[in-house]
């Protein structure tokens, strides 16, 4: 008798199962530079489950997929090179979590963060940074993460930065196929997701394999680095998603004063997060609202 | 040649984008963050006037020469990709910026900007507990090897222009005129070229690499320059006017901001 044929496996999963992948305590990267493809919604999950103690490791430039988890109070550390809403103004949460001591801030830049995942994917001890760099702060104040050294070859002092690598690293794409294969249609970012141990993609839209393969030269994000796949319409609102919908700017404002102090931060959550799937969450946002945005 | 005339009624980010469009040469890569409206604007005029062959890099959306024919808010839009001639990825921007062969000047600002040009993005007071917390050094960093910087500002206040900054996002001449060289800044990247805000242009003394007021926007005064600016510049015994937006100018740049938004930064 003949056994059965395996069939090639499905990555993807529901937004349950990939969250409980982050543990407590664990150390996570997230996608999204500035409004650009950030799993929003992701974040909004792990704040209603309230993971506790996590150390963060988001792009270049964070925003409200990280401001969200501090003020939904899972943030322990922060890898920081920037995190703010872009010309709307301050993370209101990162500020307020940073000013008040209640947030360990590794003080990066976007070069020693870049060059932190870098040396991860590339498999290697550490990684220089240009020339320069020593005339730059972040080094002296978080001399736990910089090193610098003699340069082996000129004998001039280099700044170096070791390897970061998460164990989780979750990330926004319009669209994704089963198997975890993607065209990042906005910013391309090529290192944060091969830096990590395990990769979960979020995705407004699951599309068929035929879809990849008659766009191959165009596939940025390769489904072998990636361990689910979880389909969450707007998944990245209020931030964009490349080529669907834009950032919403009014709830960004109202999102920013919410996070004024814990009480009205806590407000917020109640409105939007604690309680309600992401179908409840965009149906608290407004289905009109959501329609605006698109282009 | 035609008659230059100059535009009677204009904002100050108008001028601002007409004066940094004037010193960008044909030819050059640039590169700007987000919140740079003026930049985006300053190079999209180059283009059209004197610069047809500028390469310019839209950082938060990683957009080569985007051609989107109207200021947006956010220059992270992916509608920057509109019109683009290509893009590079997260980590090519960082090579690119890391090298001074590639890029000819970036466009950066910040919370605090200092005697020697230097700018702060990251916090005031204890990096544990600090007073203020800013964003983050994110790009300003590249202040320390792009061959030519240009700072910019929305606003003039002595709390913005500071004789010290207390944190070193984005280095100018550091303290003084061999700062640079002391922290390895490569010999081809010339640090802070001008501080351009919305009443005034500063350059830096040769000598001493301190703020030098260069010009005055019209309508403003030295004396309001001295009052609103927390260090002390150097004030030469002549300072002139600086040259408002052409009516060329002006037209084009209207026409690229239908939404009024440079109006609106300053």
């Amino acid at each position: 008798m003949q056994t059965p044929k395996p069939a090639r496996r499905s990555k993807v999963v529901s937004m349950e199962a990939a969250a409980g992948m982050v543990k407590d305590g664990m150390t996570i990267s997230i996608g999204g530079n500035h409004s650009h493809e950030a799993p929003a919604a992701f974040s909004r999950e792990l704040v209603r489950r309230g993971v506790r103690d996590l150390t963060v490791v988001p792009s270049n430039a964070a925003g409200y997929q990280v401001d969200v988890l501090i003020g939904g109070g899972c943030v322990k550390k922060l890898y920081n090179s920037y995190c703010g809403l872009d010309y709307i103004g301050a993370a209101p949460n990162f500020r307020r979590y940073a000013q008040s001591g209640r947030l360990a801030i590794v003080e990066l830049d976007e070069m020693g963060l870049m060059r932190g995942l870098k040396a991860s994917v590339a498999g290697i001890a550490f990684f220089p940074l240009p020339d320069g760099f020593l005339g730059v702060d972040a080094w002296k104040a978080s001399p736990e993460f910089y090193r610098v050294i003699d340069d082996p070859f000129t004998g001039k002092k280099v700044v170096v930065v070791p390897p970061i690598r998460p164990d989780v690293c979750v990330i926004h794409v319009p669209r994704c196929d089963p198997y975890g294969n993607a065209v990042e249609e906005g910013v391309v970012d090529n290192v944060l997701h091969q830096a990590a141990n395990q990769v979960i993609v979020t995705a407004d839209e699951i599309v068929p394999i035929e879809y990849t393969r008659s766009r191959h030269n165009e596939v940025t994000l390769l489904g072998k680095f990636v361990h689910a796949v979880v389909e969450v319409p707007y998944g990245a609102h209020p931030g964009q998603s490349a080529g669907r919908y834009t950032h919403d700017e009014e709830h960004l404002r109202e999102y920013q004063a919410a996070g004024k102090d814990d009480a009205s931060f806590e407000a917020y959550l109640r409105k939007y997060v604690h309680g309600r799937n992401n179908d409840q969450y965009l149906a608290a946002v407004g289905r009109d609202r959501l329609q605006k945005l698109h282009y | 040649m035609a008659d230059i005339r100059h535009a009677a009624e204009y904002c100050p980010a108008e001028l601002m984008a007409a004066f940094l469009s004037r010193d960008i040469r044909d030819g050059e890569l640039g590169v700007f963050g987000a919140f740079s409206q003026i930049p985006w604007s300053a190079c999209r005029l180059a283009q059209a006037s004197h610069a047809p062959g500028l390469w310019f890099i839209c950082g938060p959306s990683a957009a080569i020469n985007s051609e989107l024919p109207r200021l947006m808010w956010s220059v992270s839009d992916n509608r920057m990709h509109q019109g683009a001639e290509g893009r590079i990825t997260l980590d090519g921007v960082m090579d690119m910026q890391g090298n001074p062969t590639f890029i000819d000047f970036g466009f950066y600002g910040g919370f605090q900007i200092d005697k020697h040009g230097n700018l702060n993005m990251a916090y005031i007071g204890e990096q544990k507990k600090p007073k203020f917390r800013g964003p983050g050094t994110v790009g300003t960093m590249a202040t320390a090897w792009l061959n030519r910087v240009y700072l910019f500002t929305h606003g003039h206040t002595p709390r913005l222009f500071v004789d010290k900054v207390d944190f070193i996002s984005g280095p100018g001449f550091i303290d003084g005129p061999n700062g640079r060289q002391k922290a390895g800044s490569p010999a081809r990247s010339e640090g802070p070229r001008y501080i351009v805000t919305p009443i005034c242009v500063f350059d830096f003394d040769e000598e001493t690499k301190q703020a030098r007021l260069k010009s005055v926007h019209p309508g403003h005064t030295v004396e309001e320059v001295k009052a609103r600016t927390g260090f002390k510049p150097i004030i030469p015994s002549n300072v002139p006017q600086t040259e408002p937006p052409t009516e060329e100018e002006l037209a084009f740049l209207r026409a690229f901001d239908p939404e009024s938004i440079l109006p609106k930064l300053c």
